[in-house]
């Protein structure tokens, strides 16, 4: 247990190390965009792995539903967390890139405008679930995290619809990219997973030490 | 099938002696409504502006209004329980609950579609028909989520605060929808320029709606 | 340049937090093992 994981966060470390220094000095500058342009490979990477932190809460609750394993709620649970958090800087990144590149902080550009959704539908679930306890609340988690994911495909349709509704500044982020770029982008995003994926063994292991000792605690009370 | 119509027709009969969700839905419009004119300044042109994305908010508050309450009265009654332990389908359940849900919503909008009109100066009769059609499609979907939502709600602690809070979000890209549609209505043009619009509200009534009959079974399991 | 120091920054203090707040986490969670143990001393003394 404790090799693995100085393992995986050695590993994380060197792959950090390298991902900043590729996205600092290795990359090109972009010709339009600037150095802000820079943003762009943890921004993205960042919301990749949040749809995938999304789509593991969908597949956690789904288990948990089948087989009624704590294990599976706990996974959901710690992914919707990391998930929020990626999410959110997502929108942060983005609004700062947005500044100097648009002149305003916040446009209601589709992708921003359904990473913002997203973000709601997901502070909701982790708001749900501070709202009740045990069994019960990892039901009714479950059933958010469910109706969650299979709404992320809409709300990013509606998103652009929202064209007639707002102004909106058009924007192509992923033009051809030089090949200096697209391996920086590769490696911020393996990086991002590998975050990803360490922060929710963490969270995850501490989620399931919680559960058992509130167990203990009800026996030992009882 | 008969079941289903002897559930919708019990809450239909109580909901037309006492008469307090649909009241309390009406009062909710008029009251947000009359906010928004105080606060934001509704002369013509901002009126016009707005209308499409006013309905829609009118909509949205006074139904959660309605919806937040469907589970409530039981609970209160303390039949909730007695509705889930007689052998109806949990499926049924649901669907009569968003039934006399939809029917409330339609009825407030009924109400308010004209007062609406009147206060805003927006000239609904051109565009009634279409009009009705996007807000049947809209109702729907958010009758059916939001029974769902508001048997999660009222079995978990935050209760009235919470059905706001996760139901906004989720029915978003419907809102989106129906905003979209309506300002096309409201313009003067046909139903078939919206037709993105629709296609979007039909596939979130479809999919949304299925989910929740599935998954509501799953959330009453312990009661209400 | 600034905005994207500025990004990064954000980026890596909001790691920081949360980290920090697993932290706070673990250690209530250490704290109540410790006083589950006081609780319960026999079923501890089995135990190597």
């Amino acid at each position: 247990m404790r090799r693995t994981d100085a393992l995986w966060i050695g590993c994380l470390s060197v792959l950090m190390l390298l991902s900043l220094w590729m996205v600092f000095l290795y990359a090109p500058t972009e010709r339009i965009m600037g150095q802000v342009q820079r943003i762009f490979y943890f921004h993205v990477s960042l919301s990749f792995v949040s749809f995938l932190a999304f789509a593991v809460v969908f597949l956690g609750s789904l288990q948990y539903l089948r087989t009624g394993r704590e294990f599976w709620d706990e996974l959901a649970a710690a992914s919707a967390e990391i998930g929020v958090l990626f999410n959110g800087l997502v929108i942060v990144t983005g609004s700062i890139w947005a500044r100097p590149t648009w002149g305003v902080w916040w446009t209601w550009d589709p992708q921003l405008t359904a990473t913002l959704i997203m973000q709601l539908m997901y502070m909701a679930y982790m708001a749900l679930r501070a709202s009740a306890e045990g069994e019960r609340q990892a039901r009714l988690a479950a059933v958010l995290g469910i109706v969650s994911l299979v709404n992320v495909p809409l709300v990013f349709f509606s998103a652009r619809l929202l064209r007639g509704i707002s102004p909106v500044i058009f924007t192509r982020r992923g033009r051809g990219l030089e090949p200096a770029m697209l391996e920086t982008f590769l490696v911020s995003l393996v990086t991002m997973l590998v975050l990803y994926f360490v922060l929710t063994r963490v969270r995850l292991r501490l989620g399931l030490a919680a559960a058992a000792v509130a167990r203990l605690r009800a026996e030992t009370l009882a | 099938m008969s079941r289903f119509w002897e559930l919708f027709v019990k809450d239909a009969r109580l909901e037309l002696r006492t008469r307090e969700i649909l009241s309390a839905m009406c009062l909710m419009s008029l009251v947000v409504l009359v906010l928004v004119s105080f606060t934001i300044g509704l002369n013509p042109t901002v009126a016009r502006e707005i209308a499409p994305g006013l309905l829609w908010v009118l909509l949205a508050f006074s139904s959660s209004v309605g919806i937040g309450r469907s589970f409530q009265m039981e609970r209160e009654r303390g039949a909730g329980n007695g509705v889930l332990e007689s052998p109806v389908d949990r499926m049924t359940i649901l669907a009569a609950k968003a039934a006399s849900n939809l029917l409330w919503i339609l009825i407030v909008q009924a109400f308010m579609l004209p007062l609406f009109a009147v206060l805003l100066n927006v000239d609904l009769t051109r565009a009634l028909l279409p009009l009705v059609v996007v807000i049947v499609l809209g109702s729907v979907g958010l009758a059916i989520v939001g029974t769902l939502f508001a048997a999660m709600a009222s079995v978990a602690r935050l209760r009235e605060a919470l059905l706001p809070i996760a139901l906004f979000p989720i029915v978003m890209p419907l809102l989106i929808a129906c905003v979209g549609a309506t300002r096309t209505i409201l313009g003067g043009g046909a139903l078939d320029l919206a037709s993105a619009e629709l296609r979007l509200l039909g596939a979130f009534d479809i999919i949304l709606g299925a989910a929740s009959l599935l998954l509501f079974e799953t959330v009453v399991e312990e009661g209400l | 340049m600034t905005y994207l120091f500025f990004g990064y920054v954000v980026i890596w203090l909001a790691l920081a937090m949360y980290l920090f707040l697993l932290s706070r986490r673990a250690d209530d969670l250490r704290r109540q093992i410790a006083e589950l143990r006081k609780d319960r001393p026999a079923e501890d003394a089995d135990r190597p």
